[in-house]
């Protein structure tokens, strides 16, 4: 079974409707890539799986429902979110940062194990790991919001559009980093892009929304090498 | 010159008093950008439950000991069962339901209690002690010793615990904490608890030294305020340093300026407050956000 399950997924801001029934499923250690334009509803996909915004529909994430429950309960489910433009706590340190992504671990050990990993990952922190997070550059700052979810040792990794507003070479420093982590701890990743290019590389399989419907989905491979579908959905 | 030192020390006495309800303001304003005008009936409220334990019966040091922890479930009963309705809400809405707070239990005390003036009996034994050659009242630097004792322990709490650093986290940014499985309404609720238990423990220190009624924290609650903006009302620090410097620029403007007597003293602190925030607006200690674009 996969560790996700979505089925017939509705998601609305008040009386908007933004996802209108939309089915697709994570497998355990899969990397999945959701796509689409501005605005087709891609944030609202893992706003919805946590918890903020009103839904309908089913989300099944390891044999359990996962809507209709409050924010912080996903969280402790194993469901790490990175949300857009990135959510660090701009006046903590970035130790304090990394230890709230851990806060509902009860194993002191294992915490302190990972925040070594962590500074292992991203040496920058680590240089930087009493400084306010508020300080740090955009890179360091989506580098922190990463380790910050890798800090709670998630089930399921959603990031949504890490690449916004980083220069093309922290992107790829990023992606680098990411996919070295994902490899060594087969890390289950659900990634929001717009830049299908860098998510395509990165993914193992793609779903592409428009207007709150899945158009078309497949092996990240097969999406990226079908120039009809990158050229009218992925704009490149 | 011996003079001099106890109108100071007596200073910061009464200044620890304010800085313990300017710290309770700051805990809630931190965590929830309310400014809880009903802080002081709060206080006022709880300092009558000691004084109907001690009445009752109770010895005082237990009766105030209660008093705190009921004040403390009572604070998180507050938030959760009114103020949680409102939050996130218009400042407008957020200001009339903490002074309706603060006419109710202003009304339900007097209902309860009566509105006659009635004697609190001090926690500290009424005694002097010479230190470096100067007389000073055991109640003042007992006030004094417990104002530093919470900020102690305050500070602990905040810097040096898991719940103290989610208590920052959640006033900090709420979504990212519910995020990281923080539940950000228990925060609140804490936040409520420890600002009742604080309110409660000024109004038990101030009581002996006015008379317990339903007015006891009205200007207590004021010189709080004034604290709290003097120091950044988003600063723990500086709701101590704003109380002392109120505290003491009173106590010593009344003292030493002959036409300035009790009356005139609230101007002197006023002044130096008008002064700094045309200086520094958010406080002496406030903190504009750390950011990089």
């Amino acid at each position: 079974m996969s560790l996700l399950e979505v089925e017939g997924l509705y998601a609305s801001y008040g009386q908007v409707g933004v996802l209108q029934g939309i089915d697709f499923s994570v497998e355990r250690g899969q990397k999945v890539a959701m796509l689409g334009p501005n605005g087709a509803g891609k944030t609202t996909v893992l706003r919805a799986l946590s918890g903020m915004v009103r839904t309908s529909g089913r989300a099944d994430f390891d044999g359990g429902s996962l809507l209709r429950h409050p924010t912080a309960d996903i969280a402790r489910r194993g469901v790490a979110h990175v949300p857009e433009g990135r959510g660090t706590f701009a006046s903590l340190s970035v130790t304090e940062n990394l230890k709230l992504g851990a806060y509902a671990r009860r194993d002191a050990a294992g915490v302190r194990e990972d925040l070594e990993r962590c500074y292992g990952w991203f040496p920058r922190l680590r240089e930087r790991d009493r400084q306010p997070a508020g300080s740090l550059s955009g890179g360091e700052q989506q580098m922190l919001a990463v380790a910050r979810a890798l800090m709670s040792r998630p089930r399921l990794l959603m990031l949504d559009e890490p690449s916004l507003g980083l220069a093309p070479i922290v992107t790829r420093e990023l992606f680098g980093v990411l996919g070295e982590i994902c490899a060594e701890h087969a890390m289950t990743v659900l990634l929001v892009e717009q830049n299908a290019r860098l998510a395509l590389d990165f993914a193992d399989h793609a779903y592409v929304l428009e207007s709150g419907r899945i158009a078309l989905s497949g092996e990240a491979d097969r999406v990226k090498s079908d120039d009809e579908v990158r050229r009218s959905y992925l704009g490149y | 010159m011996e003079r001099f030192v106890q109108v100071v020390v007596d200073g910061v006495a009464t200044g620890s008093i304010y800085a313990a309800v300017a710290l309770a303001l700051v805990l809630i304003y931190r965590s929830t950008t309310i400014v809880n005008f009903a802080q002081g009936e709060m206080a006022m409220f709880s300092t009558f439950v000691a004084w109907g334990l001690y009445e009752g019966g109770v010895p005082l040091g237990l009766a105030v000991l209660t008093t705190l922890g009921l004040s403390f479930f009572a604070g998180m009963a507050i938030e959760r069962g009114l103020i949680r309705h409102f939050e996130g809400g218009e400042t407008l809405t957020l200001v009339i339901v903490t002074l309706g707070m603060f006419i109710l239990l202003n009304s339900l005390a007097g209902w309860i209690w009566g509105f006659e003036n009635r004697g609190f009996p001090s926690l500290f034994p009424d005694d002097s002690v010479t230190l470096g050659g100067v007389r000073l009242s055991v109640e003042s630097l007992g006030i004094v010793a417990v104002l530093l004792a919470v900020v102690g322990l305050l500070t602990l709490l905040f810097q040096r615990t898991k719940v103290g650093l989610a208590m920052r986290a959640a006033a900090l940014n709420p979504d990212s904490s519910a995020l990281v499985g923080i539940r950000v309404g228990h925060m609140l609720m804490l936040g409520w608890g420890l600002a009742a238990a604080l309110g409660a423990l000024a109004g038990v220190l101030v009581a002996p030294r006015l008379f317990l009624d339903v007015n006891l924290m009205g200007s207590v609650l004021i010189y709080a305020f004034a604290a709290a903006a003097l120091g950044g009302f988003d600063s723990a620090l500086g709701a101590v340093v704003g109380g002392w410097i109120i505290g003491v620029s009173e106590t010593l403007a009344g003292t030493y300026v002959d036409f300035i007597g009790s009356d005139l003293k609230i101007l002197v602190p006023l002044g130096i407050i008008f002064v700094v925030l045309l200086v520094r607006p958010s406080g002496l200690f406030g903190q504009s956000e750390v950011a990089r674009a």
